[in-house]
């Protein structure tokens, strides 16, 4: 492990927060037991302000990417505190009146340690560290699923959410164990080196293409992408609305950025002989993506399966960056990493207010999912309706909206790529998209109410809507700095493919340093041993 | 392409799904006619391959152990899926664990073979059979048509053989791009990896972090499996502080 400690701050700060997160969610002081979601979202505020702080430290240091680290770090943390504005209240109970609090402090550790994962991908420098972030992004979120709210769609969502994704754990693991056999090491520059090695003598032999397929296979599982999507409408739907919404971010921006480091192990050069297969690959998956999250989402009446639908639909447009790549369009925003990495953003800010304002309209049973439950709303919440369809207009990619922005620099960078088809893909799937989306507008505004609404009256949840409908247009409007994050980003994946680190296969600790190191801390192993076997 | 080898996936694949449990026609003895041909196919490909490999020396008696581990390996497995009686199942599992750490132990990797059987074999093998022996109480009434037959066989057996044809292909196609020609040398057995000494400084020292993490997810794990476990009660009941206001 050849990164400073002091990187890895802005999770160490997490984690301690969601250790004393699940302390205090222990006490009998209900006081202190609300306090919990406070606690969560200073902890996030702190991570945030040192991976701004730390950004440089350690520039030079062998392979980690700093500019990525610290753009996947923002990100985790900026939107975690969306996500956790969001979850006001959780675990939601069976009864209304009488919420069952027991599991709010570990509710928010769950959050807080899942995020940390989200927040370690861009600083991983080895395989087995990378895989050990995955799972840590992924099996909070199946405990959260399941005991989000203590109904039986909720277990059997858990349930199905946690069997498909230790069978793609399974399958990314597969692939990780052949690209370790195929480079000798899990340390990324032996990886990289071993690629460049085979890539210059044009045959990448099939030990290689096998793990790469694998692992992009089992990471598009977490970003739901077709034909690996079929969990995502069951389980965004049986879950509790603040888990969906935790579920439509976390697991999709780690599987982008695992995605982009494993790429950087290739150098993003496979577009020779037998290796063809793997850029390929990614453009049927984002092909794929686009039409069946879209297409599917018009058949839906149910909002979260609708939402679920969209949220496969733009890990396709996202994926349309990734198979660009980062040599497209040089050093403008339209380089595909650029573009995939601000609409991760963009994407990330819109759908977690989306749902923030959703949960906030379907009230205390969490029940309201139909079209039906919401129309008319606008005409008694006026605040909410209005956040709601901000977030909407930006999923549709109105123009004003961080949605536009994002659609534009996905386009301009397939067009720059020389994949003009893949951009009128995405063009016209973007209409498609509008139609469902303004069918929730629709319902909100024009049609009347045919029932009472019983809200979620949450001082918390306005925020957290608020908080997502003013950043949609704020980063709309003044995008530079979500851009220069992203614009970096890439920046330094192009530096480190062109010049990758010099540096051979990172040899293990070998047996006789073992001895070195044994002799000097602990000189007594042998009596020790010998003083306890007497008695 | 390799004949043989195609072959060999492909009788694989038809033995079983003839042995898979279903609640009618039982197609047992064709299925292991079946599976007997496959190995038969497969250890005669293997041996032959070798031969090529080393100058015309077969290896049949230096690798007899491989042979037999290996086979023990894959019949046990097909025991786990093709069982009807879940207790069973499970017993073919620790079959399988011990076969295949036998393997690790002619890899001169003890400490993985040992860790194999001790977590396998002992510790979630288990738990398997507690949850076995509490989930079919009352023996008497025959067990349910879902615990019986196995649902989609034809598909898990097609993609799972398709895949594992996929890799034989790989593994064994010669020229440049073949796994023989790619492997870099072991040089794990040379560094003594497989033992427990070496692995515990390269723990504690090269993979601190990696360790650290485990830990935590460990941690969020056990928090998580207790939290689903726990029967959910009221708060004001689990600590006695009386009832909640409502938000």
């Amino acid at each position: 492990m050849t990164t400073n400690i002091n990187g890895m701050c802005p999770e160490i700060i997490m984690i301690c927060g969601a250790l004393i997160v699940m302390l205090m969610g222990l006490s009998r002081n209900d006081t202190v037991r609300r306090s919990t979601l406070g606690v969560a979202v200073a902890s996030l505020i702190l991570a945030f302000i040192a991976a701004l702080r730390i950004g440089g430290i350690g520039t030079s240091a062998g392979w980690t990417l700093w500019p990525l680290a610290t753009y996947d770090t923002l990100l985790a943390s900026g939107v975690g505190i969306l996500t956790i504005l969001c979850s006001a209240g959780m675990p939601f109970g069976n009864e209304p009146e009488k919420p069952d609090r027991n599991y709010r402090g570990e509710y928010f550790a769950l959050m807080l340690t899942s995020l940390a994962g989200v927040s370690m991908i861009g600083k991983t420098t080895n395989l087995i560290w990378l895989f050990l972030a995955l799972e840590l992004v992924s099996i909070p979120t199946y405990i959260m699923v399941a005991t989000g709210r203590s109904n039986t769609p909720a277990q059997e969502a858990g349930i199905k959410y946690f069997f498909l994704g230790a069978l793609s754990a399974a399958i990314y693991l597969f692939g990780f164990s052949y690209l370790y056999g195929f480079a000798g090491s899990t340390s990324y520059v032996a990886i990289t080196a071993a690629f460049h090695a085979a890539l210059a003598t044009g045959h990448l032999p099939y030990v290689a293409i096998i793990g790469l397929i694998m692992v992009v296979i089992g990471i598009a599982y977490k970003i739901a992408a077709a034909p690996l999507h079929y969990y995502a409408p069951d389980v965004y739907q049986g879950a509790a609305t603040p888990v969906t919404a935790f579920l439509s971010f976390a697991p999709k921006a780690t599987g982008f950025f695992a995605l982009i480091m494993v790429f950087n192990l290739t150098g993003w050069r496979l577009s020779g002989g037998t290796a063809r297969v793997v850029p390929d690959l990614l453009i049927v998956l984002a092909v794929l993506t686009m039409f069946v999250g879209n297409v599917l989402a018009l058949l839906q009446r149910n909002i979260k399966r609708m939402l679920a639908y969209s949220s496969i639909s733009h890990s396709g447009y996202m994926l349309v960056g990734l198979a660009v790549g980062p040599f497209a369009a040089g050093n403008s925003p339209a380089s595909g990493i650029s573009a995939t990495l601000f609409y991760l953003g963009g994407y990330s800010i819109m759908t977690v207010g989306a749902f923030a304002a959703l949960t906030y309209m379907q009230g205390k049973s969490d029940a309201a999912e139909d079209l039906d439950d919401i129309a008319g709303i606008a005409g008694e919440h006026p605040f909410m309706a209005a956040c709601m369809a901000v977030c909407l207009f930006s999923l549709i990619g109105m123009p004003g909206t961080i949605g536009f922005l994002g659609k534009l620099f996905i386009v301009q960078s397939a067009l720059a790529g020389g994949h003009a088809v893949l951009a009128v893909l995405v063009v016209i799937n973007a209409a498609i998209a509008a139609a469902y989306y303004l069918r929730i507008v629709a319902a909100m505004y024009i049609r009347e109410p045919w029932s009472p609404f019983a809200v979620r009256q949450s001082t918390t949840l306005k925020a957290g809507a608020l908080l997502g409908a003013v950043l949609t247009v704020f980063f709309g409007i003044f995008p530079a700095l979500l851009f220069h994050q992203s614009n970096s980003s890439a920046a330094a994946v192009r530096s480190l493919v062109l010049n990758p680190p010099a540096g051979g296969i990172v040899e293990p600790v070998s047996r006789r340093a073992t001895g070195r190191l044994l002799k000097s801390p602990l000189p007594a192993v042998a009596p020790t041993a010998a003083a306890i076997s007497k008695p | 392409m390799d004949y043989a080898l195609i072959i060999a996936t492909a009788l694989g694949a038809i033995a079983l799904y003839l042995l898979l449990p279903r609640g009618r026609a039982n197609m047992v003895k064709l299925g292991g006619l079946a599976s007997v041909l496959a190995m038969g196919v497969g250890i005669t490909y293997l041996i032959h391959w070798t031969a090529a490999a080393h100058a015309g020396h077969t290896g049949i008696i230096e690798n007899l152990f491989f042979y037999a581990f290996a086979a023990l390996a894959l019949v046990s497995a097909a025991g786990v899926v093709c069982h009807p009686k879940p207790l069973y199942a499970a017993l073919y599992f620790v079959l399988m664990t011990l076969a295949v750490s036998g393997l690790f132990i002619m890899l001169m990797a003890e400490f993985i073979a040992v860790v194999l059987i001790i977590i396998y074999a002992g510790a979630i093998l288990v738990t398997y059979v507690f949850v076995i022996m509490l989930a079919s109480q009352g023996g008497q009434t025959p067990a349910a048509q879902y615990d019986t037959n196995s649902s989609d066989g034809f598909m898990a057996v097609f993609v799972s053989f398709v895949l594992l044809g996929t890799v034989l292909q790989a593994i064994f196609c010669a020229g440049p791009a073949g796994f023989m020609h790619s492997l870099p040398a072991p040089h794990a057995v040379a560094h003594g990896l497989g033992s427990l000494e070496v692995l515990g400084a390269n723990l504690y020292s090269r993979y601190a972090l990696p360790l650290e993490l485990a830990g935590i997810l460990l941690t969020i794990s056990l928090v998580g499996a207790v939290m689903i476990a726990r029967k959910n009660e009221p708060v004001a009941h689990v600590l006695g502080t009386g009832d909640l206001p409502a938000e």
